[in-house]
């Protein structure tokens, strides 16, 4: 297989989006290798937690992405079970998350995206998907969630409602 | 499917997958939808961890189907906390306390495995069942402390520790899994630790830990069992039937 195609494959990959939040996987750091080897497709992801209920929906992408770059092509997903930090995610993809209201995963902080205070309440340790946790800040009132991702996070019992 | 669960893999696969099931019955019977979404979360996270087990034990999508839907009764052995339903929110809490720092002892004994897929699961495991315990810490203090509901809660403590006693024991004739007692003490001292304050004693879950029996010897396990396997039963062989 040639380079072109290798190349190829990777830029079709590179634009599968996650299915809730509109950045792509490479951004999100869930795609974690792309190889292609004679007609075969290696695809490794990392799920942000091993419950992500989108790994489906995500594999199902990925496969179409390799697929329209040539429909021979023979695509094997993996799904790795190893740890996925907010420090995955790069820059482009930690603006855009920033832009639509979940704290910087990069730093990992827990101010508010919308005014920056750093005065914020978690309002529990799970919210709308096993991957948020939901916070309001003190200072402006937004609610917001936190990226969460399958790293100790302390006893962080002082913030929670 | 002929499965013993001799593997340790094979024994914990069965105790969360068991337990998300019980979990997933409280997601419509709260009166805090941010309640509600938590114990979904639990639920799906104990099911992903059973998965995650039972592919830690080789096996892949067909063996994991197989394991829970047509594995024979007599070689199930969960432990006694998920062979019952425990009807009550301070029994539950309980419940997931006790069984989210098993996971962690557990993953903290998986960390010094040799091989690297294993630390690797492990190390996630464990961080994804320390938010558990934080979960379940933070309403063991609320019920504990608030004088409407600290009896009941000391009551369900009673009846939840003493089905405890089995968490790191095997089946019976099934062999010692090294290590088991001193990963049942450093249960019990988290247990404790997480309890200190609400003067619930976790001497009750036993110095030793004892045997596992069988689902065929539980009839309400059997109950629940056969609730979970009702998907792949009846006309159009169930709801899978929908999906083809």
């Amino acid at each position: 297989m040639s380079e072109a195609t290798q190349s190829a494959v990777y830029e079709a990959v590179s634009h599968v989006e996650d299915p809730e939040v509109p950045v792509t996987l490479v951004d999100l750091g869930v795609v974690r290798e792309v190889s292609l080897d004679g007609g075969a497709v290696r695809v490794v992801l990392r799920p942000t937690r091993l419950a992500c209920p989108a790994r489906g929906e995500m594999e199902r992408r990925v496969r179409a992405a390799v697929s329209s770059v040539d429909e021979d092509l023979a695509v094997d997903v993996e799904w790795e079970m190893a740890q996925w930090r907010g420090d995955d995610v790069t820059a482009p993809g930690q603006q855009v998350l920033l832009q639509i209201g979940y704290a910087d995963p990069v730093a990992e902080s827990d101010a508010c995206p919308y005014c920056g205070s750093a005065e914020v309440r978690q309002d529990g340790r799970f919210g709308g998907a096993v991957c948020k946790q939901p916070y309001t800040c003190r200072s402006c009132g937004s609610t917001f969630d936190v990226l969460r991702g399958s790293i100790s996070t302390g006893s962080g019992a002082h913030h929670v409602r | 499917m002929s499965v013993t669960t001799a593997n340790p893999f094979l024994d914990r696969a069965e105790d969360h997958f068991v337990h998300g099931h019980l979990l997933g019955g409280w997601i419509v019977d709260y009166i805090d939808l941010e309640e509600s979404l938590a114990v979904g979360s639990l639920a799906q996270e104990e099911l992903a961890h059973a998965s995650t087990f039972l592919t830690l034990a080789g096996m892949n999508e067909a063996g994991r189907d197989a394991f829970v839907f047509e594995r024979p009764l007599e070689q199930w052995h969960p432990t006694q906390l998920v062979a019952q339903r425990l009807h009550t929110w301070p029994a539950t809490v309980l419940r997931g306390l006790l069984l989210s720092q098993a996971a962690v002892v557990r993953s903290t004994l998986m960390a010094s495995s040799e091989d690297t897929t294993v630390r690797d699961a492990a190390a996630v495991l464990a961080a994804e069942q320390h938010l558990h315990v934080l979960h379940w810490e933070r309403w063991v203090r609320l019920l504990a402390s608030h004088e409407r509901t600290a009896a009941e809660f000391a009551g369900c403590a009673v009846e939840v520790l003493a089905l405890g006693g089995d968490v790191f024991g095997v089946a019976t004739g099934s062999g010692g899994v090294e290590g088991q007692e001193s990963a049942h003490r450093d249960w019990t001292s988290r247990v404790a630790a997480s309890l200190a304050a609400t003067g619930v004693d976790a001497a009750a879950l036993g110095e030793v830990p004892v045997a596992r029996r069988p689902a065929t010897e539980r009839p309400e396990l059997v109950e629940v069992l056969s609730e979970i396997r009702s998907i792949r039963a009846g006309a159009d062989d169930g709801v899978r039937g929908l999906y083809r």
